[in-house]
């Protein structure tokens, strides 16, 4: 699901865009070596995100349940071009669709790259689906090793879009309901996701047999894709924690009033987890302060200064545009 | 499958359109609009008179642009489906009353809400406008100048240019498909992994072919960009573009951290 | 430059499918020839094209043009001498606008600035497409797209140029403003092709192929006059 701007707040987002460009800078390294033996992914990379792209708008229906859905297509993408091409890949498609499209935030891409892009191909591709699939693929192995790592590439990026919707501070909804709703409606998605990635890769398989060279078959780089990810989270965690704990020293006397004033209409998380009050601090601290400002007047003033300022512009831009259009 | 032609149509639109002035130069427009959204997103949810104050930035913005602010406007609210299908969970949520019009009792959950929806729409409209007035591939170049690696904008750059060329192939291919009668908005997973799949292909192959036409060219594996190569000659931004720069870069914030609404009740 | 000559010896390419493409080809062509290549689709005719410019190494058999043997070594040369006009121009103009394009070839070459720009400006001159110098290949006819591939590769400044089926799928402007173009070219051409008007207008040698083989080599009208080979073409 992409994430719009209107649901995250600036820290997060900056944070969430800090751990994507170093994701990037690793893929970056990883894709110029790549080059160096396969000039051939350049355009690779290039037609295949216009081809994501342009997958993603052909949807498929899943016999007997009614629902329809698209393919995101980490996880394809994977399969040919590798964990690291396959998520700069996603990634490019991610840009565009946010840029041209208003599908998904601009501030909120480092989100939407981490929870869409990310996880499947970082994660879910060489730790699931790649192993299971092994050297020698058939047809078996493809729906299991499909069905796993989507599914669970697409929780991990349900997980992230409720922490980041949640710490953002923006929704009222309860953590507990808001992830249970997301991990519920995601573990379908997956499921659906798995069966379209499956059933394209055998389609592909079937018809021409020797597209199986161009599998990524590279085992070694699973386990070094591991280790690179797992320091990417690390990285991420630690300036996520970083910024939760600086927020949380900051205001202290205006949290512990907002707590308070909040324990009457959400539900805070009542443990003595301390990372959950941590979050939760970052959370009230963005969206709750006392003093309160929606004086009538003030928004209605508010609104006339827009309405007026937007005639005067109207107005200019009308001359400008009867003349340019005189010209043509 | 309607949505095709329209994302086709966007596109060459896109392409086509040309803004009557393009002010600012991209390389100010693109800083200048990650300020404001930087600024919009971290205005708390309750204080909905900033957020409309930083309804100023869009409407000059665009006029500026040379663009129409309405067609913006219209544009932007298709973000609004989405802010309230998860921001209509806060008046369910936060019962607390913050505000009276008349009989009418305004919860915090309201005025979150109503918060969401604005931010939603001007981060949009900014988005839009950057967009529309200078087009992608401007963009790209810009990004390149700040700093941001080649094998980025490469890879966007060259994703922007087959988008086209591969909706017109999946637009052929589903037209053909309807001339037998099999034209839906949706398949079957069979049918639809052939559709896909065959365009898979076709995607693969046409990769290799354009491969060999980038070896046949001396391609080596770096892309080295036509217009650095070119002109060493420093790109100066004119008068009116550093005084759009710092206009703005000392009102936005000012327009966050200030309650201008302050004017109106003494 | 102008002593190149393409020299196929006993050439065969099998594909890594084991599908046998080329089959003991021996070729020689001389400077300043335009040759047509016809033959069915399947015949190698696109294969053959490929190993002019070193994108297909033989199997058996070698290469030479000018001289020099297509090797890894001597590829980036041989590949300044002998410019290749691919079929789809989409596949040929992948930058986002045409003088990007354009100087690619001669950027690759590292000439110094200078030089490209003025490569540039000739290749455009050439072709007629100076005037859709900053405009993306999106916004192109097909006729344009043409001849900006074409421009692509004259930018290079090659002696040979291989093209293959230049006037497919052109209007009978475009088609016509193309085969002009060409006609101004001192290049040696090879060129594939099922346009009969073109090779009649263009080319002064036809050679058949057919399941990988040269079957037929010789002067145009001999050629085209000969019932075996258009029964092979399936002309009649």
């Amino acid at each position: 699901m992409h994430m719009a701007d209107a649901l995250v707040s600036t820290p997060i987002a900056l944070g969430a865009g800090v751990v994507a460009t170093g994701l990037l800078g690793l893929a970056g390294y990883k894709v110029n070596k790549e080059k160096e033996s396969n000039l051939g992914i350049v355009s690779l990379m290039g037609v295949l995100g216009a081809f994501i792209f342009a997958a993603q708008m052909i949807n498929f229906t899943i016999p007997g349940t009614g629902s329809s859905g698209h393919i995101i297509g980490g996880i394809l993408l994977a399969s040919f071009l590798g964990p690291w091409a396959a998520f700069l890949t996603l990634t490019s498609v991610l840009i565009i669709q946010c840029m041209i499209f208003a599908d998904g935030g601009l501030l909120a891409l480092g989100c939407n790259i981490l929870n869409m892009a990310a996880m499947s191909t970082l994660v879910a591709y060489p730790l699931i689906f790649r192993p299971i699939v092994g050297s020698r693929p058939n047809n078996v192995k493809i729906i299991v090793a499909s069905l796993a790592a989507s599914m669970i590439g697409l929780e991990l990026g349900a997980l992230g879009v409720v922490l980041e919707t949640y710490l953002s501070g923006l929704t009222a909804l309860p953590f507990r309901t808001f992830i249970s709703l997301m991990t519920g409606i995601h573990l379908f998605i997956g499921i659906g996701e798995g069966l379209a990635t499956a059933a394209i890769l055998i389609f592909v398989v079937k018809s021409r047999p020797n597209i199986l060279y161009k599998f990524h078959t590279d085992q070694s780089d699973a386990l070094k894709n591991i280790k690179n990810v797992l320091i990417g989270f690390g990285i991420g965690a630690l300036i996520l924690g970083g910024g939760i704990a600086f927020l949380a020293s900051e205001y202290p006397d205006g949290l512990e009033w907002s707590i308070e004033k909040i324990t009457g209409s959400t539900e805070l998380i009542a443990s003595s987890d301390a990372i959950a009050i941590a979050a939760d601090r970052v959370r009230t601290s963005t969206s709750i302060m006392p003093d309160y400002d929606n004086n009538l007047s003030g928004i209605l003033g508010a609104l006339m200064v827009l309405i007026v300022v937007w005639s005067i512009t109207y107005l200019i831009t009308r001359r400008q545009r009867k003349n340019s259009s005189s010209k043509e | 499958m309607g949505k095709l032609d329209k994302v086709f149509q966007t596109l060459q639109d896109l392409e086509k359109h040309k803004s009557y002035r393009a002010f600012p130069d991209p390389l100010v427009a693109l800083p200048i609009t990650i300020l404001y959204l930087c600024l919009l997103l971290s205005i708390p949810l309750h204080r909905v008179t900033m957020l409309i104050w930083m309804g100023l930035y869009p409407i000059i913005a665009c006029a500026c642009a040379g663009q129409t602010y309405g067609k913006v406007f219209l544009k932007s609210l298709i973000i609004l489906p989405l802010c309230i299908f998860i921001g209509i969970f806060n008046p369910l949520y936060q019962h607390s009353v913050v505000a009276t019009i008349g009989s009418f009792n305004i919860t915090q959950g309201w005025i979150s809400l109503i918060s969401i929806c604005i931010r939603g729409v001007f981060a949009l409209q900014s988005v839009i406008i950057l967009i529309e007035s200078n087009g992608f591939i401007s963009i790209c170049r810009t990004m390149r100048r700040f700093g941001i690696p080649s094998f980025i904008t490469d890879q966007l750059q060259f994703v922007y240019r087959y988008i086209m060329v591969i909706l017109k192939e999946t637009i052929t291919m589903r037209n053909a498909r309807m001339a037998r009668g099999y034209g839906r908005k949706k398949y079957p997973l069979k049918m639809w992994s052939a559709f896909v799949g065959q365009l898979f292909l076709r995607s693969i192959d046409r990769s290799e072919r354009i491969s060999k036409a980038m070896s046949a060219r001396g391609f080596k594996g770096e892309m080295i960009d036509y217009h650095t190569y070119i002109s060493n000659m420093q790109h100066k931004l004119s008068f009116s573009n550093i005084l759009y720069l710092l206009t703005w870069g000392t009102v936005l914030p000012l327009l966050r951290f200030t309650d201008l609404s302050s004017i109106f009740f003494r | 430059m102008s002593h190149h000559y393409i020299k196929f010896t006993n050439v065969s390419y099998t594909y890594p499918d084991g599908y046998k493409a080329l089959k003991d080809i021996d070729l020689y062509i001389a400077h300043g020839e335009r040759v047509a290549l016809l033959g069915n689709n399947g015949a190698g005719k696109s294969t053959l094209l490929l190993h002019c410019n070193g994108l297909l190494k033989a199997t058996s058999g070698e290469v030479n043009i000018g001289g020099i043997p297509v090797t890894k070594k001597t590829i980036s040369d041989i590949r300044r001498s002998v410019g290749m006009v691919f079929q789809d121009p989409d596949d040929q103009l992948f930058m986002p606008t045409v003088e990007e394009d354009v100087a690619f070839g001669p950027i690759n070459m590292n000439l110094p600035p200078k030089e490209v720009e003025e490569r540039v400006f000739m290749a455009l001159e050439k072709t007629g497409t100076t005037h859709l110098r900053t405009k993306s290949p999106l916004n192109l006819s097909g006729g344009q797209q043409r001849r900006v591939a074409i421009a692509t590769v004259l930018a290079m400044n090659p002696s040979v140029l291989v093209m293959d089926e230049p006037t497919s799928n052109l209007d009978f402007g475009a088609r016509r403003e193309l085969i002009n173009l060409l006609k101004t070219f001192s290049h040696t051409q090879i060129i594939a092709t099922h346009d009969l008007g073109l090779v009649n207008e263009l080319c002064n040698r036809v050679i058949v192929m057919n399941e990988g083989k040269i079957v037929a080599d010789g002067e145009r009208d001999t050629i085209l006059a000969d019932l075996n080979v258009l029964q092979i073409l399936h002309i009649e």
